[in-house]
């Protein structure tokens, strides 16, 4: 039995005898926070929809805490909370309503003070016993969450969860998940399309396109990196005898602002910064490019998340 | 499943407007019954049994019917149309006991409504109008034909399942509930025509009361093509019942909800 808490092998589906979802495999582990990532119609959905039963797979497993999802469903889905897409919930009855309506399809029974924690965790507890239809965006996404924890799952899922979310959503989104997965080993994949959100609130990124995995890999080690290679921008009192210096280091592109270097080590610009200085080339800016989003325009070739 | 059970009842309510239905039929009922005590002269009112059974006809065997067919459905098509069923379907419970709890709930809140129509109804029909003429005892009458009726509600509600998956749509349900209920008299009436046998249809064995040794049920019952005997008309029932059953649940456990 695979220690791993989710286990995608081989999944395939098919629409219409068009391949949404194309022999993809991966791995996640225990209390660590994933972006699931990919262009618009990478497969994102359709894969959380199969990590959920929500579609049936074509080919292909999915071991959920050494479940199978197909042949053990119910053992599968015990340790799965998900929000997929919108936080659907019933809006003619209250927050409260609707996390007890949740709480009975779950055995063992789930207590009111679960129930309570919950709510209190997500910060609902003022407007618990309104109806959801008066709620926000905001309060939705939030009694979403809540309501795929009430059977204290080890996994969590959700799907596009900064959508619709202010600047002040977004960030207690971001403490409620690292809470889960630094407190209670809550392993959480969120798929979304803000790759500076993923930056910020992922451990690793999972990135798709057409149906197929891409890459796979920690944000930690992108970051934490001493010889990291970057693209480098600079503009300067005179770009064109900046071109001479920079060459030295590497590929030179220039255009109308910038004068780039494709790729050198991040500990070389200080030098290059000096040497400048010292031909009397004074530098108004240098720009690193080595954000999420530029990895995952190279890995996708230029396709927006 | 009773937990399942008790959510698909809270949603009822709340959904279907449950307390308004409630309002409005019995109030209008109330209405009409009052109106009629008062303005009919004496020799031109109903007797109690005629009263009663005419109220059951109409009650039981079209508003009732109706609203549990709405009830059925819509407990279906509403959580797609509203995307709650990707909540309930991402649990740990089968898509079976899902839709096993959406139509036995239905069929409990309408039996639940026919309680207590029908105690209005009784109540309504022996304190406004002259019970002493009955020829039978017009409780047991009222309890008889509401159980002639119950095996209608389990054919109609299998229908709405069906339906709920199949299209996922209420207006569909209520469009086949009223061509069922009209257009069946005229295809039973075609079958007898052309000297077919029109007793495996189910529209003529859906009128279980022409089988009622108690006359002022069967007085009231009419029906073409039917009269093999009332275990073969349930029997009829019973099958038609479990072929749409099997079909909606087999569908609803093999589709895919995007």
């Amino acid at each position: 039995m695979s220690s791993k808490p989710l286990v995608v092998k081989n999944l395939s589906k098919s629409f219409k005898k068009k391949t949404i979802i194309d022999d993809l495999s991966f791995e996640l582990d225990k209390g660590k926070i994933y972006g699931f990532l990919g262009p618009n119609g990478a497969g994102k959905t359709t894969t959380i929809r199969m990590l959920v039963s929500l579609l049936h797979a074509d080919k292909g497993e999915i071991i959920v805490n050494g479940h199978n999802l197909k042949t053990e469903r119910s053992k599968a889905l015990s340790s799965i909370g998900a929000v997929v897409e919108n936080p659907e919930m019933y809006n003619l009855m209250s927050g409260t309503q609707n996390m007890q309506h949740f709480s009975r399809m779950h055995t063992p029974k789930i207590s009111q003070d679960r129930i309570n924690e919950l709510v209190n965790f997500v910060e609902l507890s003022g407007a618990i016993d309104d109806k959801v239809k008066t709620y926000s965006l905001g309060m939705k996404q939030r009694l979403g969450i809540a309501q795929a924890l009430l059977h204290k799952p080890s996994i969590l899922i959700l799907d596009e969860p900064t959508n619709g979310l202010d600047p002040k959503g977004i960030r207690e989104l971001r403490s409620y998940l690292r809470t889960l997965a630094d407190d209670e080993g809550v392993t959480v994949l969120v798929s979304t399309h803000l790759l500076s959100e993923a930056e910020m609130m992922c451990d690793e990124v999972l990135i798709i396109q057409d149906g197929k995995f891409v890459k796979q890999f920690s944000m930690n080690e992108k970051t934490e990196s001493e010889e990291q290679r970057v693209k480098a921008l600079f503009r300067a009192t005179s770009n064109k005898e900046l071109i001479p210096v920079l060459e030295k280091y590497g590929t030179v592109e220039e255009d109308k602002k910038y004068i780039t270097l494709s790729e050198i080590e991040q500990d070389q610009i200080p030098t290059i910064i000096k040497e400048a200085s010292d031909q009397g080339i004074l530098l108004y800016e240098v720009i690193l490019k080595d954000t999420l989003e530029d990895q995952f325009l190279e890995l996708t070739g230029g396709e927006k998340a | 499943m009773s937990s399942l059970m008790y959510n698909e009842l809270l949603k009822t309510w709340y959904r279907n407007g449950v307390k308004w239905f409630l309002i409005i039929v019995l109030g209008l009922y109330l209405i009409i019954s009052v109106s009629l005590r008062i303005f009919l002269n004496e020799g031109a009112l109903p007797s109690a049994e005629s009263f009663l059974i005419t109220s059951q006809m109409l009650i039981n065997g079209t508003f009732l019917l109706f609203y549990g067919v709405i009830i059925t459905t819509s407990s279906i098509t509403s959580e797609f149309h509203k995307g709650t069923i990707k909540q309930l379907a991402i649990r740990p419970i089968s898509r079976l006991s899902l839709l096993g709890s959406k139509l036995v709930s239905g069929f409990l809140a309408t039996l639940m409504l026919m309680v207590v129509f029908n105690i209005i109804i009784y109540l309504v029909s022996v304190l406004l109008f002259d019970a002493s003429s009955a020829s039978e005892n017009l409780l047991v009458t009222a309890a008889l034909a509401c159980l002639y009726q119950i095996p209608v509600y389990v054919f109609y509600l299998c229908l709405s399942v069906i339906i709920g998956t199949l299209f996922k749509s209420t207006t569909v349900a209520v469009v086949l509930f009223f061509v069922i209920d009209t257009a069946g008299g005229m295809v039973t009436g075609l079958f007898q025509l052309l000297d077919w046998n029109a007793s495996y249809f189910i529209y003529p064995n859906l009128t279980l009361e022409v089988y009622s040794d108690n006359e002022i049920i069967s007085n009231q019952a009419m029906v073409m093509g039917g009269g093999e005997g009332l275990l073969f008309s349930l029997t009829i029932i019973a099958v038609y019942s479990l072929i749409l059953a099997v079909i909606g649940f087999y569908r609803f456990q093999k589709q895919d909800i995007a």
